[in-house]
Parts: C-alpha cells; sequence; structure tokens
C-alpha cells in the first residue's frame, strides 16, 4: 500500500510506538501518586512540556489535550471576550473552528468570516479592513489543511496588535509544526493548536499553547491537572511520545522538507504537464507538505477509489468531517463546479518514497488512459 | 402502592380476516414474536386475536414494547396489570393506578359472563371508587386524557391497562412468500423493501456495485441499510454483484442515452436468475412513475421485458417523494440513505438519458452484447452476506 494522505493522519513512528508501549506496560503508574515511580513520570511529563516549549521557542505555558479539535475549541470557547465582541475566522478553517466560531454567534458574538485567494491563504487587506478596537479573538490557521496555503502569521499578529489591540490572536497549527519552521517567540501568538498524529504520534493526543500572561478559564474539573484547567489523568503514553516527535521533526525539519519537496515536485511536474489537470495548491510559497489538485475527467470520489483499488490511498478532502463541509471549503477556494467535483488531496510523510511517487504517476496515467477510452 | 405491569397483550392485525390459513398466520405471527424477543426469558400465550407476553423481567419492559412495534402482523400493543377476576381487587386496584389529576373514562369490557353485574355498571362502580380516592380527578366520557380500560377475560383473569401502542400493522413476515428486492442505498429502494416485508413478504436484496469505481463506503451503506430492514424483515440475505464490467462494456457499445435502461434490463435478468436459484419469487423495486428518466413507462416496460418468469412488484410506483420520505424517516432508513457516495447509478451517469426508450431499438442495440457471457461473469462475482 502507498499512503498518500498524511494530513488526515500518520503512521506511528517507530519511536512513538515503543515509548507508548512502555508507557502503557511497564511505566503504567498515575503521575499524581506519591510513590517514587509516579513521581519519575510526573518529571517524564514536565520535561515534555518543556521540551515542547524549547522546540517551538515558546514562552508560556503548554496544556496537553486530546487533539487539536479539542485544543482550537479550547482556544475558541475559553478564552476572556466581551459578550457580543467580534470575532475573525477565515473562510477555509478546519471545522473545529468553523463550529466553535459559528456556536459562538449564536451565543451573540459577531462573527466575521474573512476570505482567501484561490491557494487557500488568507487575504490580509480583507483581514486588515476586519480589524478594530472591537475584535476579540481572531483565529487564522498557520497551514491550511487542504491545499497547504501557509499564512503569514507574522504579519496577521502585528497587524492585530496594531488594529485589533484588545484581540487575542490563535492558530490552529496542526498541519505546520514538525513540518515548517515554527518560532511561536517571533510569532507572538497568543495561543496556538498542536496535533501529535500529523507527525507520527498517536491520535488521541494533542496540546494548546498558551503565552504567558493570556488567561483560560478552567473547563475540566476534578484532580488539577494541566494547570487546573484540565483537570484528568494525564495520556502519559501520548504526551512524552508527542513531545518526542515535536522534538526529533523539528530538529530535522530542514532535512525532511527537502526530501518531501523533491516528492512534491515530481507529482507536481507530472501534473501540471498534464492536460486533464490543475494544480489548486500554491507551488511557491506552500507547504510542500500537501499537494491539492482537480482533474476534468474523473469526479474526486471516484478516482480516490480507483486508485485505492491500485493500493494508493489519496484524500478527496478534509478527512475529519463528511461531505457536508466540502461546498464550504471549495467555495473558499472558489472552484469552479467541475473543479471541485474532481478534487484530490495528496499529503505526503516522511515516510513516502519517490518511487511511490511515480507508481502513483503510473497508475493516474493508467486510469486516465483507460477511462479516456472508455468514455471519450 | 407501587404496581408494576406484568403483562404486555399483542394484538393482531388483519389475520383475523383470514379465513382457512387463519393457523398457519398465527402460527407465523407467534414464531415471529419469539424469533425477536429470543434474548429475553418470557411466557406467551395465545387466546382469541391476541398474545399475552408475561413472566418477564420487568426491568426489560421498554425494550420488549420496541422489538414489538417493528413485528408486522401486529395491530397494537398495551402494557396490562393481569389480576384474578375478583371484583373487590379489580375496583380498589383501579383507583389506585388511576394518576391523582387529570380526567378519565373507564372502558370495561366482560367477557366473562359469569359476573353478574353488566360493563356499563361496572364501569360506573369502578369511577366511582376512582373518584372517591382521587378527589381531584374528573369524569369526562369525550375529552378524557385518561382511559382506563378493564378487560375480564373468560379465563378468570382481568386485565387493566391505559394505552393502545400502534404495532408494525400489516401481515407477519414469511405468510406471503418470498422476494428480491434491488436495492441501490437511495431512499426509495429500502422503503419497498419494508413495505414488502410488511405484506408478509420474507425479502432478500441484491445490490450491484461499481468496484473499483465505487468505494468501500457506498458498500457499507448499503450493509447498514440491511441491518435496519433486517428489524423488520427478521434477518436478511443480501447479495452483492459487481457490475462494472457490465456497465463498461454497454458503455462501449451502446448508444449513450440507452445506457440506464440496459443497464436495468441486466439488473433484472440477473435478479431473475439469482431468484429462480434461491426460490424467490418476484422481484421488488422502489421505482416511481416518473421520478427519474428510467421510471417512465417506456423505462418500466422496456425494463420488464427481459423477465422470463417473474413479476416484479414496486410498491412505490404512485408514490410522491415526500411521502416515501415520511416512511423511510418512520423506519429509520433516511439518514443512511442520503449519505452522498457514489454508487453504480452515479458512476456511469449519461448526461441525456433517453427518457422514452424504444424498446426495439433498446433491443437493437443489446445486440451489440455478448448477454449471456456478460451476466455469468458478473454472476460468478456473487458474493452472499447475511444480516
Amino acid at each position: 500500500m502507498i499512503y498518500l494522505d498524511n494530513a488526515a493522519t500518520t503512521k506511528c513512528s517507530e519511536e512513538t510506538v515503543s515509548i507508548v508501549n512502555s508507557f502503557l506496560s511497564t511505566r503504567f503508574f498515575n503521575p499524581s501518586a506519591q510513590y517514587k515511580q509516579s513521581v519519575l513520570i510526573r518529571s517524564e511529563i514536565d520535561n515534555s512540556r518543556n521540551n515542547i516549549l524549547k522546540s517551538l521557542s515558546g514562552k508560556g505555558r503548554i496544556i496537553f489535550t486530546s487533539g487539536g479539535t479539542e485544543s482550537d475549541s479550547i482556544a475558541l470557547n475559553n478564552t476572556k471576550k466581551k459578550q457580543g465582541s467580534k470575532i475573525i475566522i477565515s473562510s477555509n478553517e478546519h471545522s473545529a473552528i468553523y463550529y466553535s466560531a459559528l456556536e459562538l454567534r449564536n451565543r451573540g458574538f459577531k462573527l466575521e468570516i474573512c476570505p482567501t485567494d484561490n491557494h487557500g491563504k488568507l487575504n490580509l487587506v480583507e483581514f486588515e479592513n476586519l480589524l478594530d478596537e472591537s475584535v476579540s479573538l481572531i483565529s487564522i490557521m498557520h497551514v491550511n489543511n487542504e491545499t497547504g496555503a501557509v499564512n503569514d502569521l507574522k504579519k496577521i499578529v502585528t497587524l492585530a496588535r496594531s488594529k485589533a489591540p484588545l484581540a487575542l490572536v490563535h492558530s490552529d497549527g496542526v498541519q505546520a509544526v514538525g513540518k515548517i519552521p515554527v518560532n511561536l517567540s517571533d510569532l507572538d501568538i497568543d495561543l496556538y493548536s498542536l496535533s501529535a498524529h500529523k507527525i507520527g504520534g498517536m491520535k488521541g493526543s494533542g496540546a494548546l499553547f498558551i503565552k504567558e500572561g493570556i488567561e483560560i478559564t478552567p473547563f475540566l474539573f476534578g484532580g488539577g491537572q494541566e494547570y487546573g484547567l484540565r483537570s484528568s489523568t494525564e495520556n502519559v503514553a501520548g504526551i512524552v511520545s508527542f513531545a518526542r516527535a515535536i522534538e526529533s521533526r523539528v530538529i530535522d525539519i530542514k532535512s525532511n522538507y527537502k526530501k518531501i519537496t523533491s516528492l512534491f515536485n515530481i507529482l507536481y511536474n507530472y501534473l501540471v504537464n498534464n492536460e486533464y489537470f490543475k494544480v489548486i495548491s500554491d507551488e511557491i510559497f506552500g507547504s510542500k507538505y500537501i499537494l491539492l489538485f482537480t482533474n476534468k475527467l474523473i469526479k474526486g470520489e471516484i478516482l480516490q477509489n480507483l486508485l485505492e483499488s491500485k493500493g494508493i490511498i489519496v484524500g478527496t478532502g478534509s478527512a475529519c468531517s463528511s461531505n457536508n463541509k466540502t461546498t464550504r471549503i471549495t467555495n473558499a477556494l472558489k472552484l469552479s463546479k467541475t473543479d471541485s467535483e474532481g478534487v484530490i488531496r495528496v499529503s505526503f510523510s516522511i515516510d513516502n518514497t519517490e518511487n511511490e511517487i511515480y507508481e502513483m504517476i503510473s497508475a493516474l496515467d493508467g486510469i486516465i488512459r483507460e477511462y479516456k477510452l472508455l468514455c471519450l | 402502592m407501587f404496581v408494576e405491569y406484568n403483562c404486555i397483550l399483542i394484538r393482531e392485525g388483519e389475520i383475523f380476516l383470514k379465513g382457512k390459513n387463519r393457523n398457519q398466520f398465527e402460527k407465523q405471527l407467534l414464531n415471529n414474536i419469539k424469533f425477536k424477543l429470543k434474548d429475553h426469558k418470557y411466557s406467551i400465550n395465545a387466546s382469541r386475536n391476541r398474545f399475552y407476553i408475561e413472566s418477564f423481567d420487568p426491568s426489560y419492559t421498554n425494550i420488549i414494547l420496541e422489538e414489538l412495534k417493528t413485528v408486522f402482523g401486529i395491530h397494537s400493543i398495551s402494557r396490562c396489570i393481569k389480576i384474578e377476576s375478583n371484583l373487590e381487587s379489580i375496583f380498589s386496584l383501579c383507583s389506585v393506578i388511576m394518576p391523582a389529576n387529570g380526567s378519565f373514562r373507564v372502558s370495561v369490557k366482560r367477557a366473562d359472563k359469569s359476573i353478574k353485574f353488566t360493563s356499563v355498571e361496572l364501569a360506573k362502580e369502578i369511577g366511582g371508587r376512582i373518584l372517591q380516592r382521587n378527589p381531584n380527578i374528573t369524569v369526562d366520557l369525550e375529552n378524557f386524557e385518561y382511559e382506563l380500560n378493564v378487560d375480564i377475560r373468560e379465563n378468570g383473569y382481568t386485565y387493566l391497562y391505559f394505552e393502545k401502542i400502534p404495532g408494525g400493522g400489516g401481515l407477519p413476515v414469511g405468510v406471503s412468500n418470498r422476494g428480491l428486492a434491488l436495492l441501490s442505498g437511495g431512499i426509495d429502494s429500502p422503503v419497498a423493501t419494508i413495505m414488502m416485508s410488511k405484506r408478509g413478504m420474507k425479502v432478500d436484496a441484491i445490490h450491484y456495485h461499481s468496484y473499483p469505481f465505487t468505494g468501500e463506503l457506498a458498500l457499507q451503506k448499503v450493509r447498514d441499510l440491511c441491518k435496519v430492514i433486517s428489524k423488520y424483515n427478521l434477518g436478511i440475505k443480501l447479495y452483492i454483484v459487481n457490475f462494472t464490467e457490465i456497465q463498461q462494456e454497454i458503455y462501449k457499445a451502446c448508444p449513450k442515452e440507452f445506457l440506464i435502461t440496459i443497464m436495468r434490463r441486466f439488473m433484472m435478468r440477473i435478479a431473475e436468475k439469482i431468484s429462480l436459484l434461491n426460490n424467490l419469487s418476484c422481484i421488488i423495486t422502489g421505482e416511481s412513475l416518473g421520478q427519474v428518466a428510467s421510471q417512465t413507462i417506456e423505462g418500466i416496460t422496456s425494463t420488464d421485458r427481459v423477465l422470463s418468469s417473474l413479476s416484479v412488484l414496486r410498491p412505490l410506483i404512485a408514490f410522491d417523494k415526500t411521502d416515501t420520505i415520511e416512511l423511510a424517516n418512520k423506519y429509520n432508513t433516511f439518514k443512511l440513505s442520503i449519505l452522498p457516495y457514489e454508487d453504480c447509478c452515479t458512476v456511469f451517469l449519461p448526461e441525456n438519458p433517453s427518457i422514452h426508450p424504444n424498446i426495439f431499438e433498446v433491443e437493437k442495440s443489446e445486440l451489440n452484447l455478448n448477454l449471456e457471457s456478460l451476466m455469468q461473469r458478473a454472476i460468478e462475482t456473487l458474493v452472499i452476506e447475511k444480516y
């Protein structure tokens, strides 16, 4: 099987499996207990927290969560905001942000949805026009999960600070961390969501970075874990393996990106030289981990099925949610009806090889050839 | 005083209209009820168009009621309190179980003629006792909130109950032979299937898929629909046939406007073949006249022409879509049916299908195909699953 849907989830790295195994079997102790084994585990969690902060140059707190969706939801729901104030998100945010924002609108907040360009990158001019003193929260994703578009977070934060001084700025960094350089201090971002399973960690493990001085209201009550904000016995195996995944991905970020770029380029060059395909991702400024394209011959779902029958797994869009969101994202990207029907998302991981991409290309060639024979 | 329902009364549906076959119908209904309640401990007795379920664990009462609601052949169900027909105990129990507020009436049926009072006299006496005990409740024979039914049977027992819960209606599954439903996964075919179950037919289903053009999700959707249908049909056998080669060959060799008609003719031929091999007596489809291009009278006629011995039943032929959707909601198939996956009918959809296919032209264009070998190869892909 050739797996090219790594923006949906990745296979756990061997290191993750070994860490998880150790914390599930021999080092299973409750980190809140008094005995030596527990105290050692408590310090593993603290180290994990510090290592993530160090890897991402963050000054503040990391709270561990069940994943990106929970982190996004905390950022939107558990931050202090003036009743009726303005909230800004972008038009192709992940469903975790989009539906949390709709819920806030139902509760009386004013929601502004800022458009993006055809690659899925925030339109900064429109964004700037939306900023004023009534904005209490801004949430703009770092790397778009559909197209790989990279938003200029630093510019976004700078604009926000000058024109919307009361606003907190959050970013969903799930497709960014461990893949492109992230320096939280340099970005000066207030809140930032992370997820483990997009970079070889395990599902059910994520985190929210909270900058120094930013307040979050507690939302799970009990034993007082995670600074008293989110009580619950810690997912130790998930936490320790997550921190380690970030650490190792950040160390190798440049060499990994070089490898991914070559995979991207092989497929990109094939697609742009084939009359039936059109690339939607931004090949220059986007993250090379994601390549969104469309074709005019075959519906995306059918092309995905045909590739699957040849042992190649790709996505047709965000796998986190069912089809009803397709229109929202395709509208945001201003795709024509035909273009939106033929969309395929290929997302790479460091486990993929060039040969796999060549196999994918030859599979696409074969499918197109057969389809043309049949239907044209 | 806490009084517990200790009996469930089941009233038969249309069975009582049946003449000589009646025993067979009742036996089938009894078997179907037993099949539904196979995970429960209880006893069941039959008497005069009714079944009485007793000795069950009262904490499972609601679960048993839910199971019974999906059994066809049942007119209605009531939770009862069963006591010996001793007048004093009937009077006092009636006044205890009546709610303290609101309006009520009492309806008495006295099959046991050894009781000296008439039904009306008994109802008056019971009403009086209730009013005595509950001064805040009033009698209202027309606009009552509670109707207390007192059913004094010949067997020496009396059954007290308030509500009549509608059953599935129709006839017990199994009394009307067996059929094969074409199940696409859309809104109509699951409803058509369940409607035939309701008329007592034990239905099997056949699904055509277009792997590798269609995916696992589309097939899983049909499996999930079968699990829902199986509640009404008391299990269901699903025949899965790969239809891709047939579709591709039609696409290559026949005019595009006849694609759907010829496709449906193949579906019918294969369905008939599988039916005959499995002792199934008819084919069922969810077609509704004029709903889509292939469901015109010409389209239907040209698909029926390929059948040599079986009839096609189309229970939805005169239904509006909204009526079908209402039933799909009632039978819990709607939410599954609207999942938006590509299926064999959407993969090779021509832009302009013929609305009034001419049968001679259709048959002429089929001459380009090797019907027998295509069908044979499709049937070789058959996979059977049971739900």
